[in-house]
């Protein structure tokens, strides 16, 4: 009673307008305390005035301001509505549909004759495992198969070139088989990396794809200092890996064991309920214990991921394993390669630029492209990209005999050590810049949606207009540049 | 009676008399002329213009062409019908240029007078080739003397000259300039060589076509059809080349690796010099008209301006460029059609006094 009536006397000493009794008779719950201090108060916002032409959408800058889209965000606003809702008549087309007779892509059947041909990647219920659908694709690709009914691309002379590398390294280590496909922006690196991660899958390879090598290094997941290694840990990024790697290679995994003892962390013993049984190798270290060999590699696996602290340890023990074993090839397929050479969006707590490979994942990715590690038999497989924020680095970009766009490149500018190691011994597959005129016609017939039949004058033109890059011929002369 | 009396009487009053009052002649011996000495007359009433010289010229030819019209009037020469008008005989002429004319009439001219009097030259032209046409001989003889002064002074080689023929240089390449807006544009035009011998080809080679599927047989039979497998190209125009290749051939034969265009602006792939799709197709858009496509490529070096006057730019010297390697008339005919041909006169428009831009005018205010 004492409290209500303080708050009501503040209320009328703010001059709120009703009497005390009034107040009191409308029961507790009816008074309110008006906020006095004037750094508290409410702040109100100042009206916003109509400009003379307000109505009009001439004046009002800062409306207009609001609404503008982010160019990137937009790519991916649009989404097609599934083919189940679709069932009204007036969505029944009498042309059937040009991809559903696409012949599929199939490892065993890739030879020279399907050069210049547009083949569709097995659907979602044939092919639940297949690397791009569990890993994920770049983003430009996402809104590309969206737009299509079927994910689909062509085979070009690169993806042959590139595939019958893969076979080569099949036989032999991945130390001499550490390749990075390059050339211009826009004319089909990241299709080819695609193509590749799909043929190896087809193959029985084991394939790890990091569509997007760039979230390794923008600062988009956690990280945590691991004193151990010395390097930040990046829990979140591991533990998501070691899942989608699971699924996409679940078939092939079942029969493949560990063939030298696993050292666990002690946190790694505590979730899987193991008991110690073996002695760690070095008496110095601290409490841990040892996955005896023979252990199947899915377990090993399944202990990674039951918590994102212990995720990267058992990522770098699983390629480890895979690395020394025979049976399976194993394929490193990396987006975005030139990310993880240069700098990241990673700060540490004096606020220093982390180098990607003072970070967990850059850094496994770095010792197998560097022949630091090797896989008895696979390959690592890079593609590099065009990106305004991690341009591609100067030590990696004289490492493979690109020219370097970046503003400080000359005899003047130090190059970082540690990166020209990592960079050494990597093989350039160069892409064409142009598509030839066969592979843009596959293109051009797959991805054309207009009402009419287009003509050679159409297709022509735009693979003139577009210099025979494949990205401007897709996006600014097929889809027309809307998006 | 007194009043009449006085008045017939004359005045005798000194100050009111009419009569000139006797003054000897010594006293006007060193006199001061009462008024000014008057001024000579100005022979023309043109004397007060800024240009007599011009005004009076002006107004003489005037003079000549009202005069040669009543006389054609009164022949029924004037007004010509239609059909008289198209059977006239052709005669070309040509007046001296602006500085020579000012040198003959010995004053400066500006853009404006010369039109002006060269409109009026034009018009008496008209009347004599009317009157020489008709047979009545003096009245163009009589023009003809007015307008003689006035002609250029190597009349038969002007208007029997040709069009100024710009070759090929010793590489084929034909050099144009195009201008849009503010923006002008250098193209260099070289015809694509098409290689002849397909099975000469490696066959690994990426650019050698597979046995073709079905959809892929007709864009096969539609290459054939359009670059067939002729020989060299660089001698005669390709567009020429591309009508005598067969129109069928047979879908098993391997097509020869097609090519096209190549478009390089200041040294850049047009896609990455033009990133909107617009001015992309504006540059192309004389090729595919013309059926160029394939034919040649281009290298262009363009200043000034935007993106989209450049590319205007680019698309008229390319016009131009066709023309060069082929002169057909129907090629003429496409692209004159298209408008491609003709520098676009449009240029941004001066803003004026008291108004906010070009044509904008101020807020109206009752008060």
């Amino acid at each position: 009673m004492s409290a209500l009536s303080r708050q009501c006397a503040a209320t009328s000493r703010a001059g709120a307008g009703a009497s005390r009794k009034q107040l009191l008779s409308k029961g507790p719950g009816a008074c309110s305390t008006v906020q006095t201090r004037s750094y508290a108060a409410v702040q109100k916002k100042a009206a916003s005035k109509q400009g003379p032409n307000g109505f009009k959408g001439g004046r009002n800058q800062e409306s207009q301001k609001k609404y503008k889209v982010d160019p990137n965000a937009r790519i991916m606003q649009y989404k097609p509505l599934p083919a189940a809702q679709l069932a009204s008549p007036l969505f029944q087309t009498v042309n059937p549909d040009p991809l559903a007779a696409l012949p599929t892509f199939r490892a065993d059947t890739l030879t020279r004759s399907q050069a210049s041909r547009a083949l569709a990647f097995a659907d979602a219920a044939q092919d639940a495992s297949a690397p791009f659908r569990v890993f994920g694709v770049q983003r430009r690709m996402v809104l590309e198969f969206r737009l299509l009914s079927r994910a689909c691309s062509v085979v070009r002379g690169v993806t042959l070139d590139v595939v019958d590398r893969l076979d080569k390294a099949g036989q032999e280590g991945s130390k001499g088989n550490r390749l990075v496909l390059t050339g211009d922006e826009g004319c089909g690196k990241s299709f080819a990396l695609l193509q590749a991660t799909q043929y190896a899958a087809g193959r029985d390879w084991l394939v790890l794809y990091i569509p997007r090598g760039i979230d390794l290094v923008n600062s988009s997941t956690p990280y945590v200092y691991d004193a151990r290694t010395q390097t930040y840990l990046q829990g979140a990024f591991a533990l998501e890996t070691l899942k989608r790697f699971a699924r996409a290679n679940a078939a092939k995994l079942n029969d493949l064991v560990t063939s030298t003892p696993v050292e666990l962390e002690p946190r790694a013993v505590l979730l899987a309920g193991l008991q110690p049984q073996g002695q760690s190798t070095n008496p110095a270290a601290s409490e841990g214990t040892v996955l005896p060999p023979g252990t199947p590699i899915t377990q090993l696996i399944e202990i990674g991921t039951r918590e994102a602290s212990v995720a990267p340890a058992v990522l770098d023990s699983l390629l480890e394993q895979l690395g020394q074993q025979t049976k399976r090839p194993v394929l490193l397929a990396v987006d975005d390669f030139q990310a993880v050479y240069g700098k990241s969006a990673y700060k540490d707590p004096h606020f220093a630029q982390i180098r990607p490979w003072h970070l967990s994942m850059p850094r496994l990715i770095l010792e197998y492209a560097s022949g630091n590690k090797t896989f008895a038999r696979g390959a690592v497989l890079g593609a590099l990209s065009s990106s305004p924020h991690y341009p591609l680095p100067l030590e990696l970009a004289e490492s493979l005999n690109t020219p370097s766009h970046a503003p400080s490149s000359g005899p003047y500018v130090q190059r970082h050590a540690t990166a020209q190691f990592y960079a050494s011994g990597l093989e350039t597959i160069p892409v064409p810049s142009k598509l030839s005129i066969p592979e843009a016609a596959a293109l051009f017939s797959v991805r054309w949606k207009g009402g009419k039949e287009p003509g050679d004058e159409m297709f022509f033109s735009r693979y003139v207009e577009s210099g025979g890059n494949a990205r401007s011929f897709v996006w600014k002369g097929i889809l027309g540049g809307a998006l | 009676m007194r009043g009449l009396q006085l008045l017939a009487r004359p005045a005798i009053r000194g100050y009111a008399s009419t009569a000139r009052p006797y003054v000897p002649p010594a006293q006007l011996a060193n006199v001061a002329p009462a008024s000014a000495p008057q001024k000579p007359r100005p022979e023309s009433p043109s004397f007060f213009t800024v240009r007599p010289a011009y005004y009076d010229q002006l107004y003489e030819l005037n003079q000549a062409l009202s005069l040669s019209r009543r006389a054609l009037r009164s022949q029924c020469l004037l007004p010509l019908p239609p059909f008289a008008r198209d059977a006239l005989r052709p005669m070309p002429s040509m007046w001296r240029t602006r500085g020579d004319l000012s040198d003959v009439m010995s004053t400066p001219l500006s853009n404006t007078r010369y039109k002006s009097i060269t409109s009026v030259l034009d018009q008496l032209h008209e009347c004599r080739r009317i009157a020489w046409t008709a047979g009545s001989l003096e009245l163009a003889v009589g023009i003809s003397d007015v307008l003689t002064s006035f002609e250029h002074r190597n009349l038969d080689a002007v208007t029997n000259r040709k069009r100024k023929e710009r070759p090929l240089d010793e590489h084929g390449r034909s050099y144009t300039v195009g201008r849009r807006k503010t923006s002008s544009a250098r193209v260099w035009m070289i015809p694509v060589q098409h290689d002849a011998s397909a099975s000469t080809s490696a066959p690994a080679s990426e650019t050698v076509a597979p046995p073709p599927t079905p959809a892929q047989a007709s864009v096969n039979n539609d290459i054939d059809a359009l670059f067939g497998s002729s020989a060299d190209r660089t001698s005669e125009p390709a567009s020429t080349a591309l009508a005598a290749a067969p129109i069928l051939s047979s879908p098993a034969q391997s097509a020869p690796p097609v090519k096209l265009a190549e478009v390089l602006v200041n040294n850049i792939p047009i896609h990455e010099y033009f990133q909107n799709p617009t001015d992309r197709a504006r540059i192309v858009r004389p090729l595919t008209l013309t059926g160029s496509l394939p034919a040649y490529n281009i290298f262009a070096i363009v200043r000034g301006g935007g993106l989209s006057g450049q590319s205007g730019a680019i698309a008229h010297a390319i016009s131009k460029g066709i023309v060069v390697h082929d002169a057909r008339q129907e090629i003429k005919d496409i692209l004159k059609k298209a408008k491609l041909l003709r520098r676009d006169p449009r240029m941004v428009e001066r803003k004026k006094t008291g108004l906010e831009k070009a044509r904008k005018r101020r807020a109206w205010v009752r008060r």
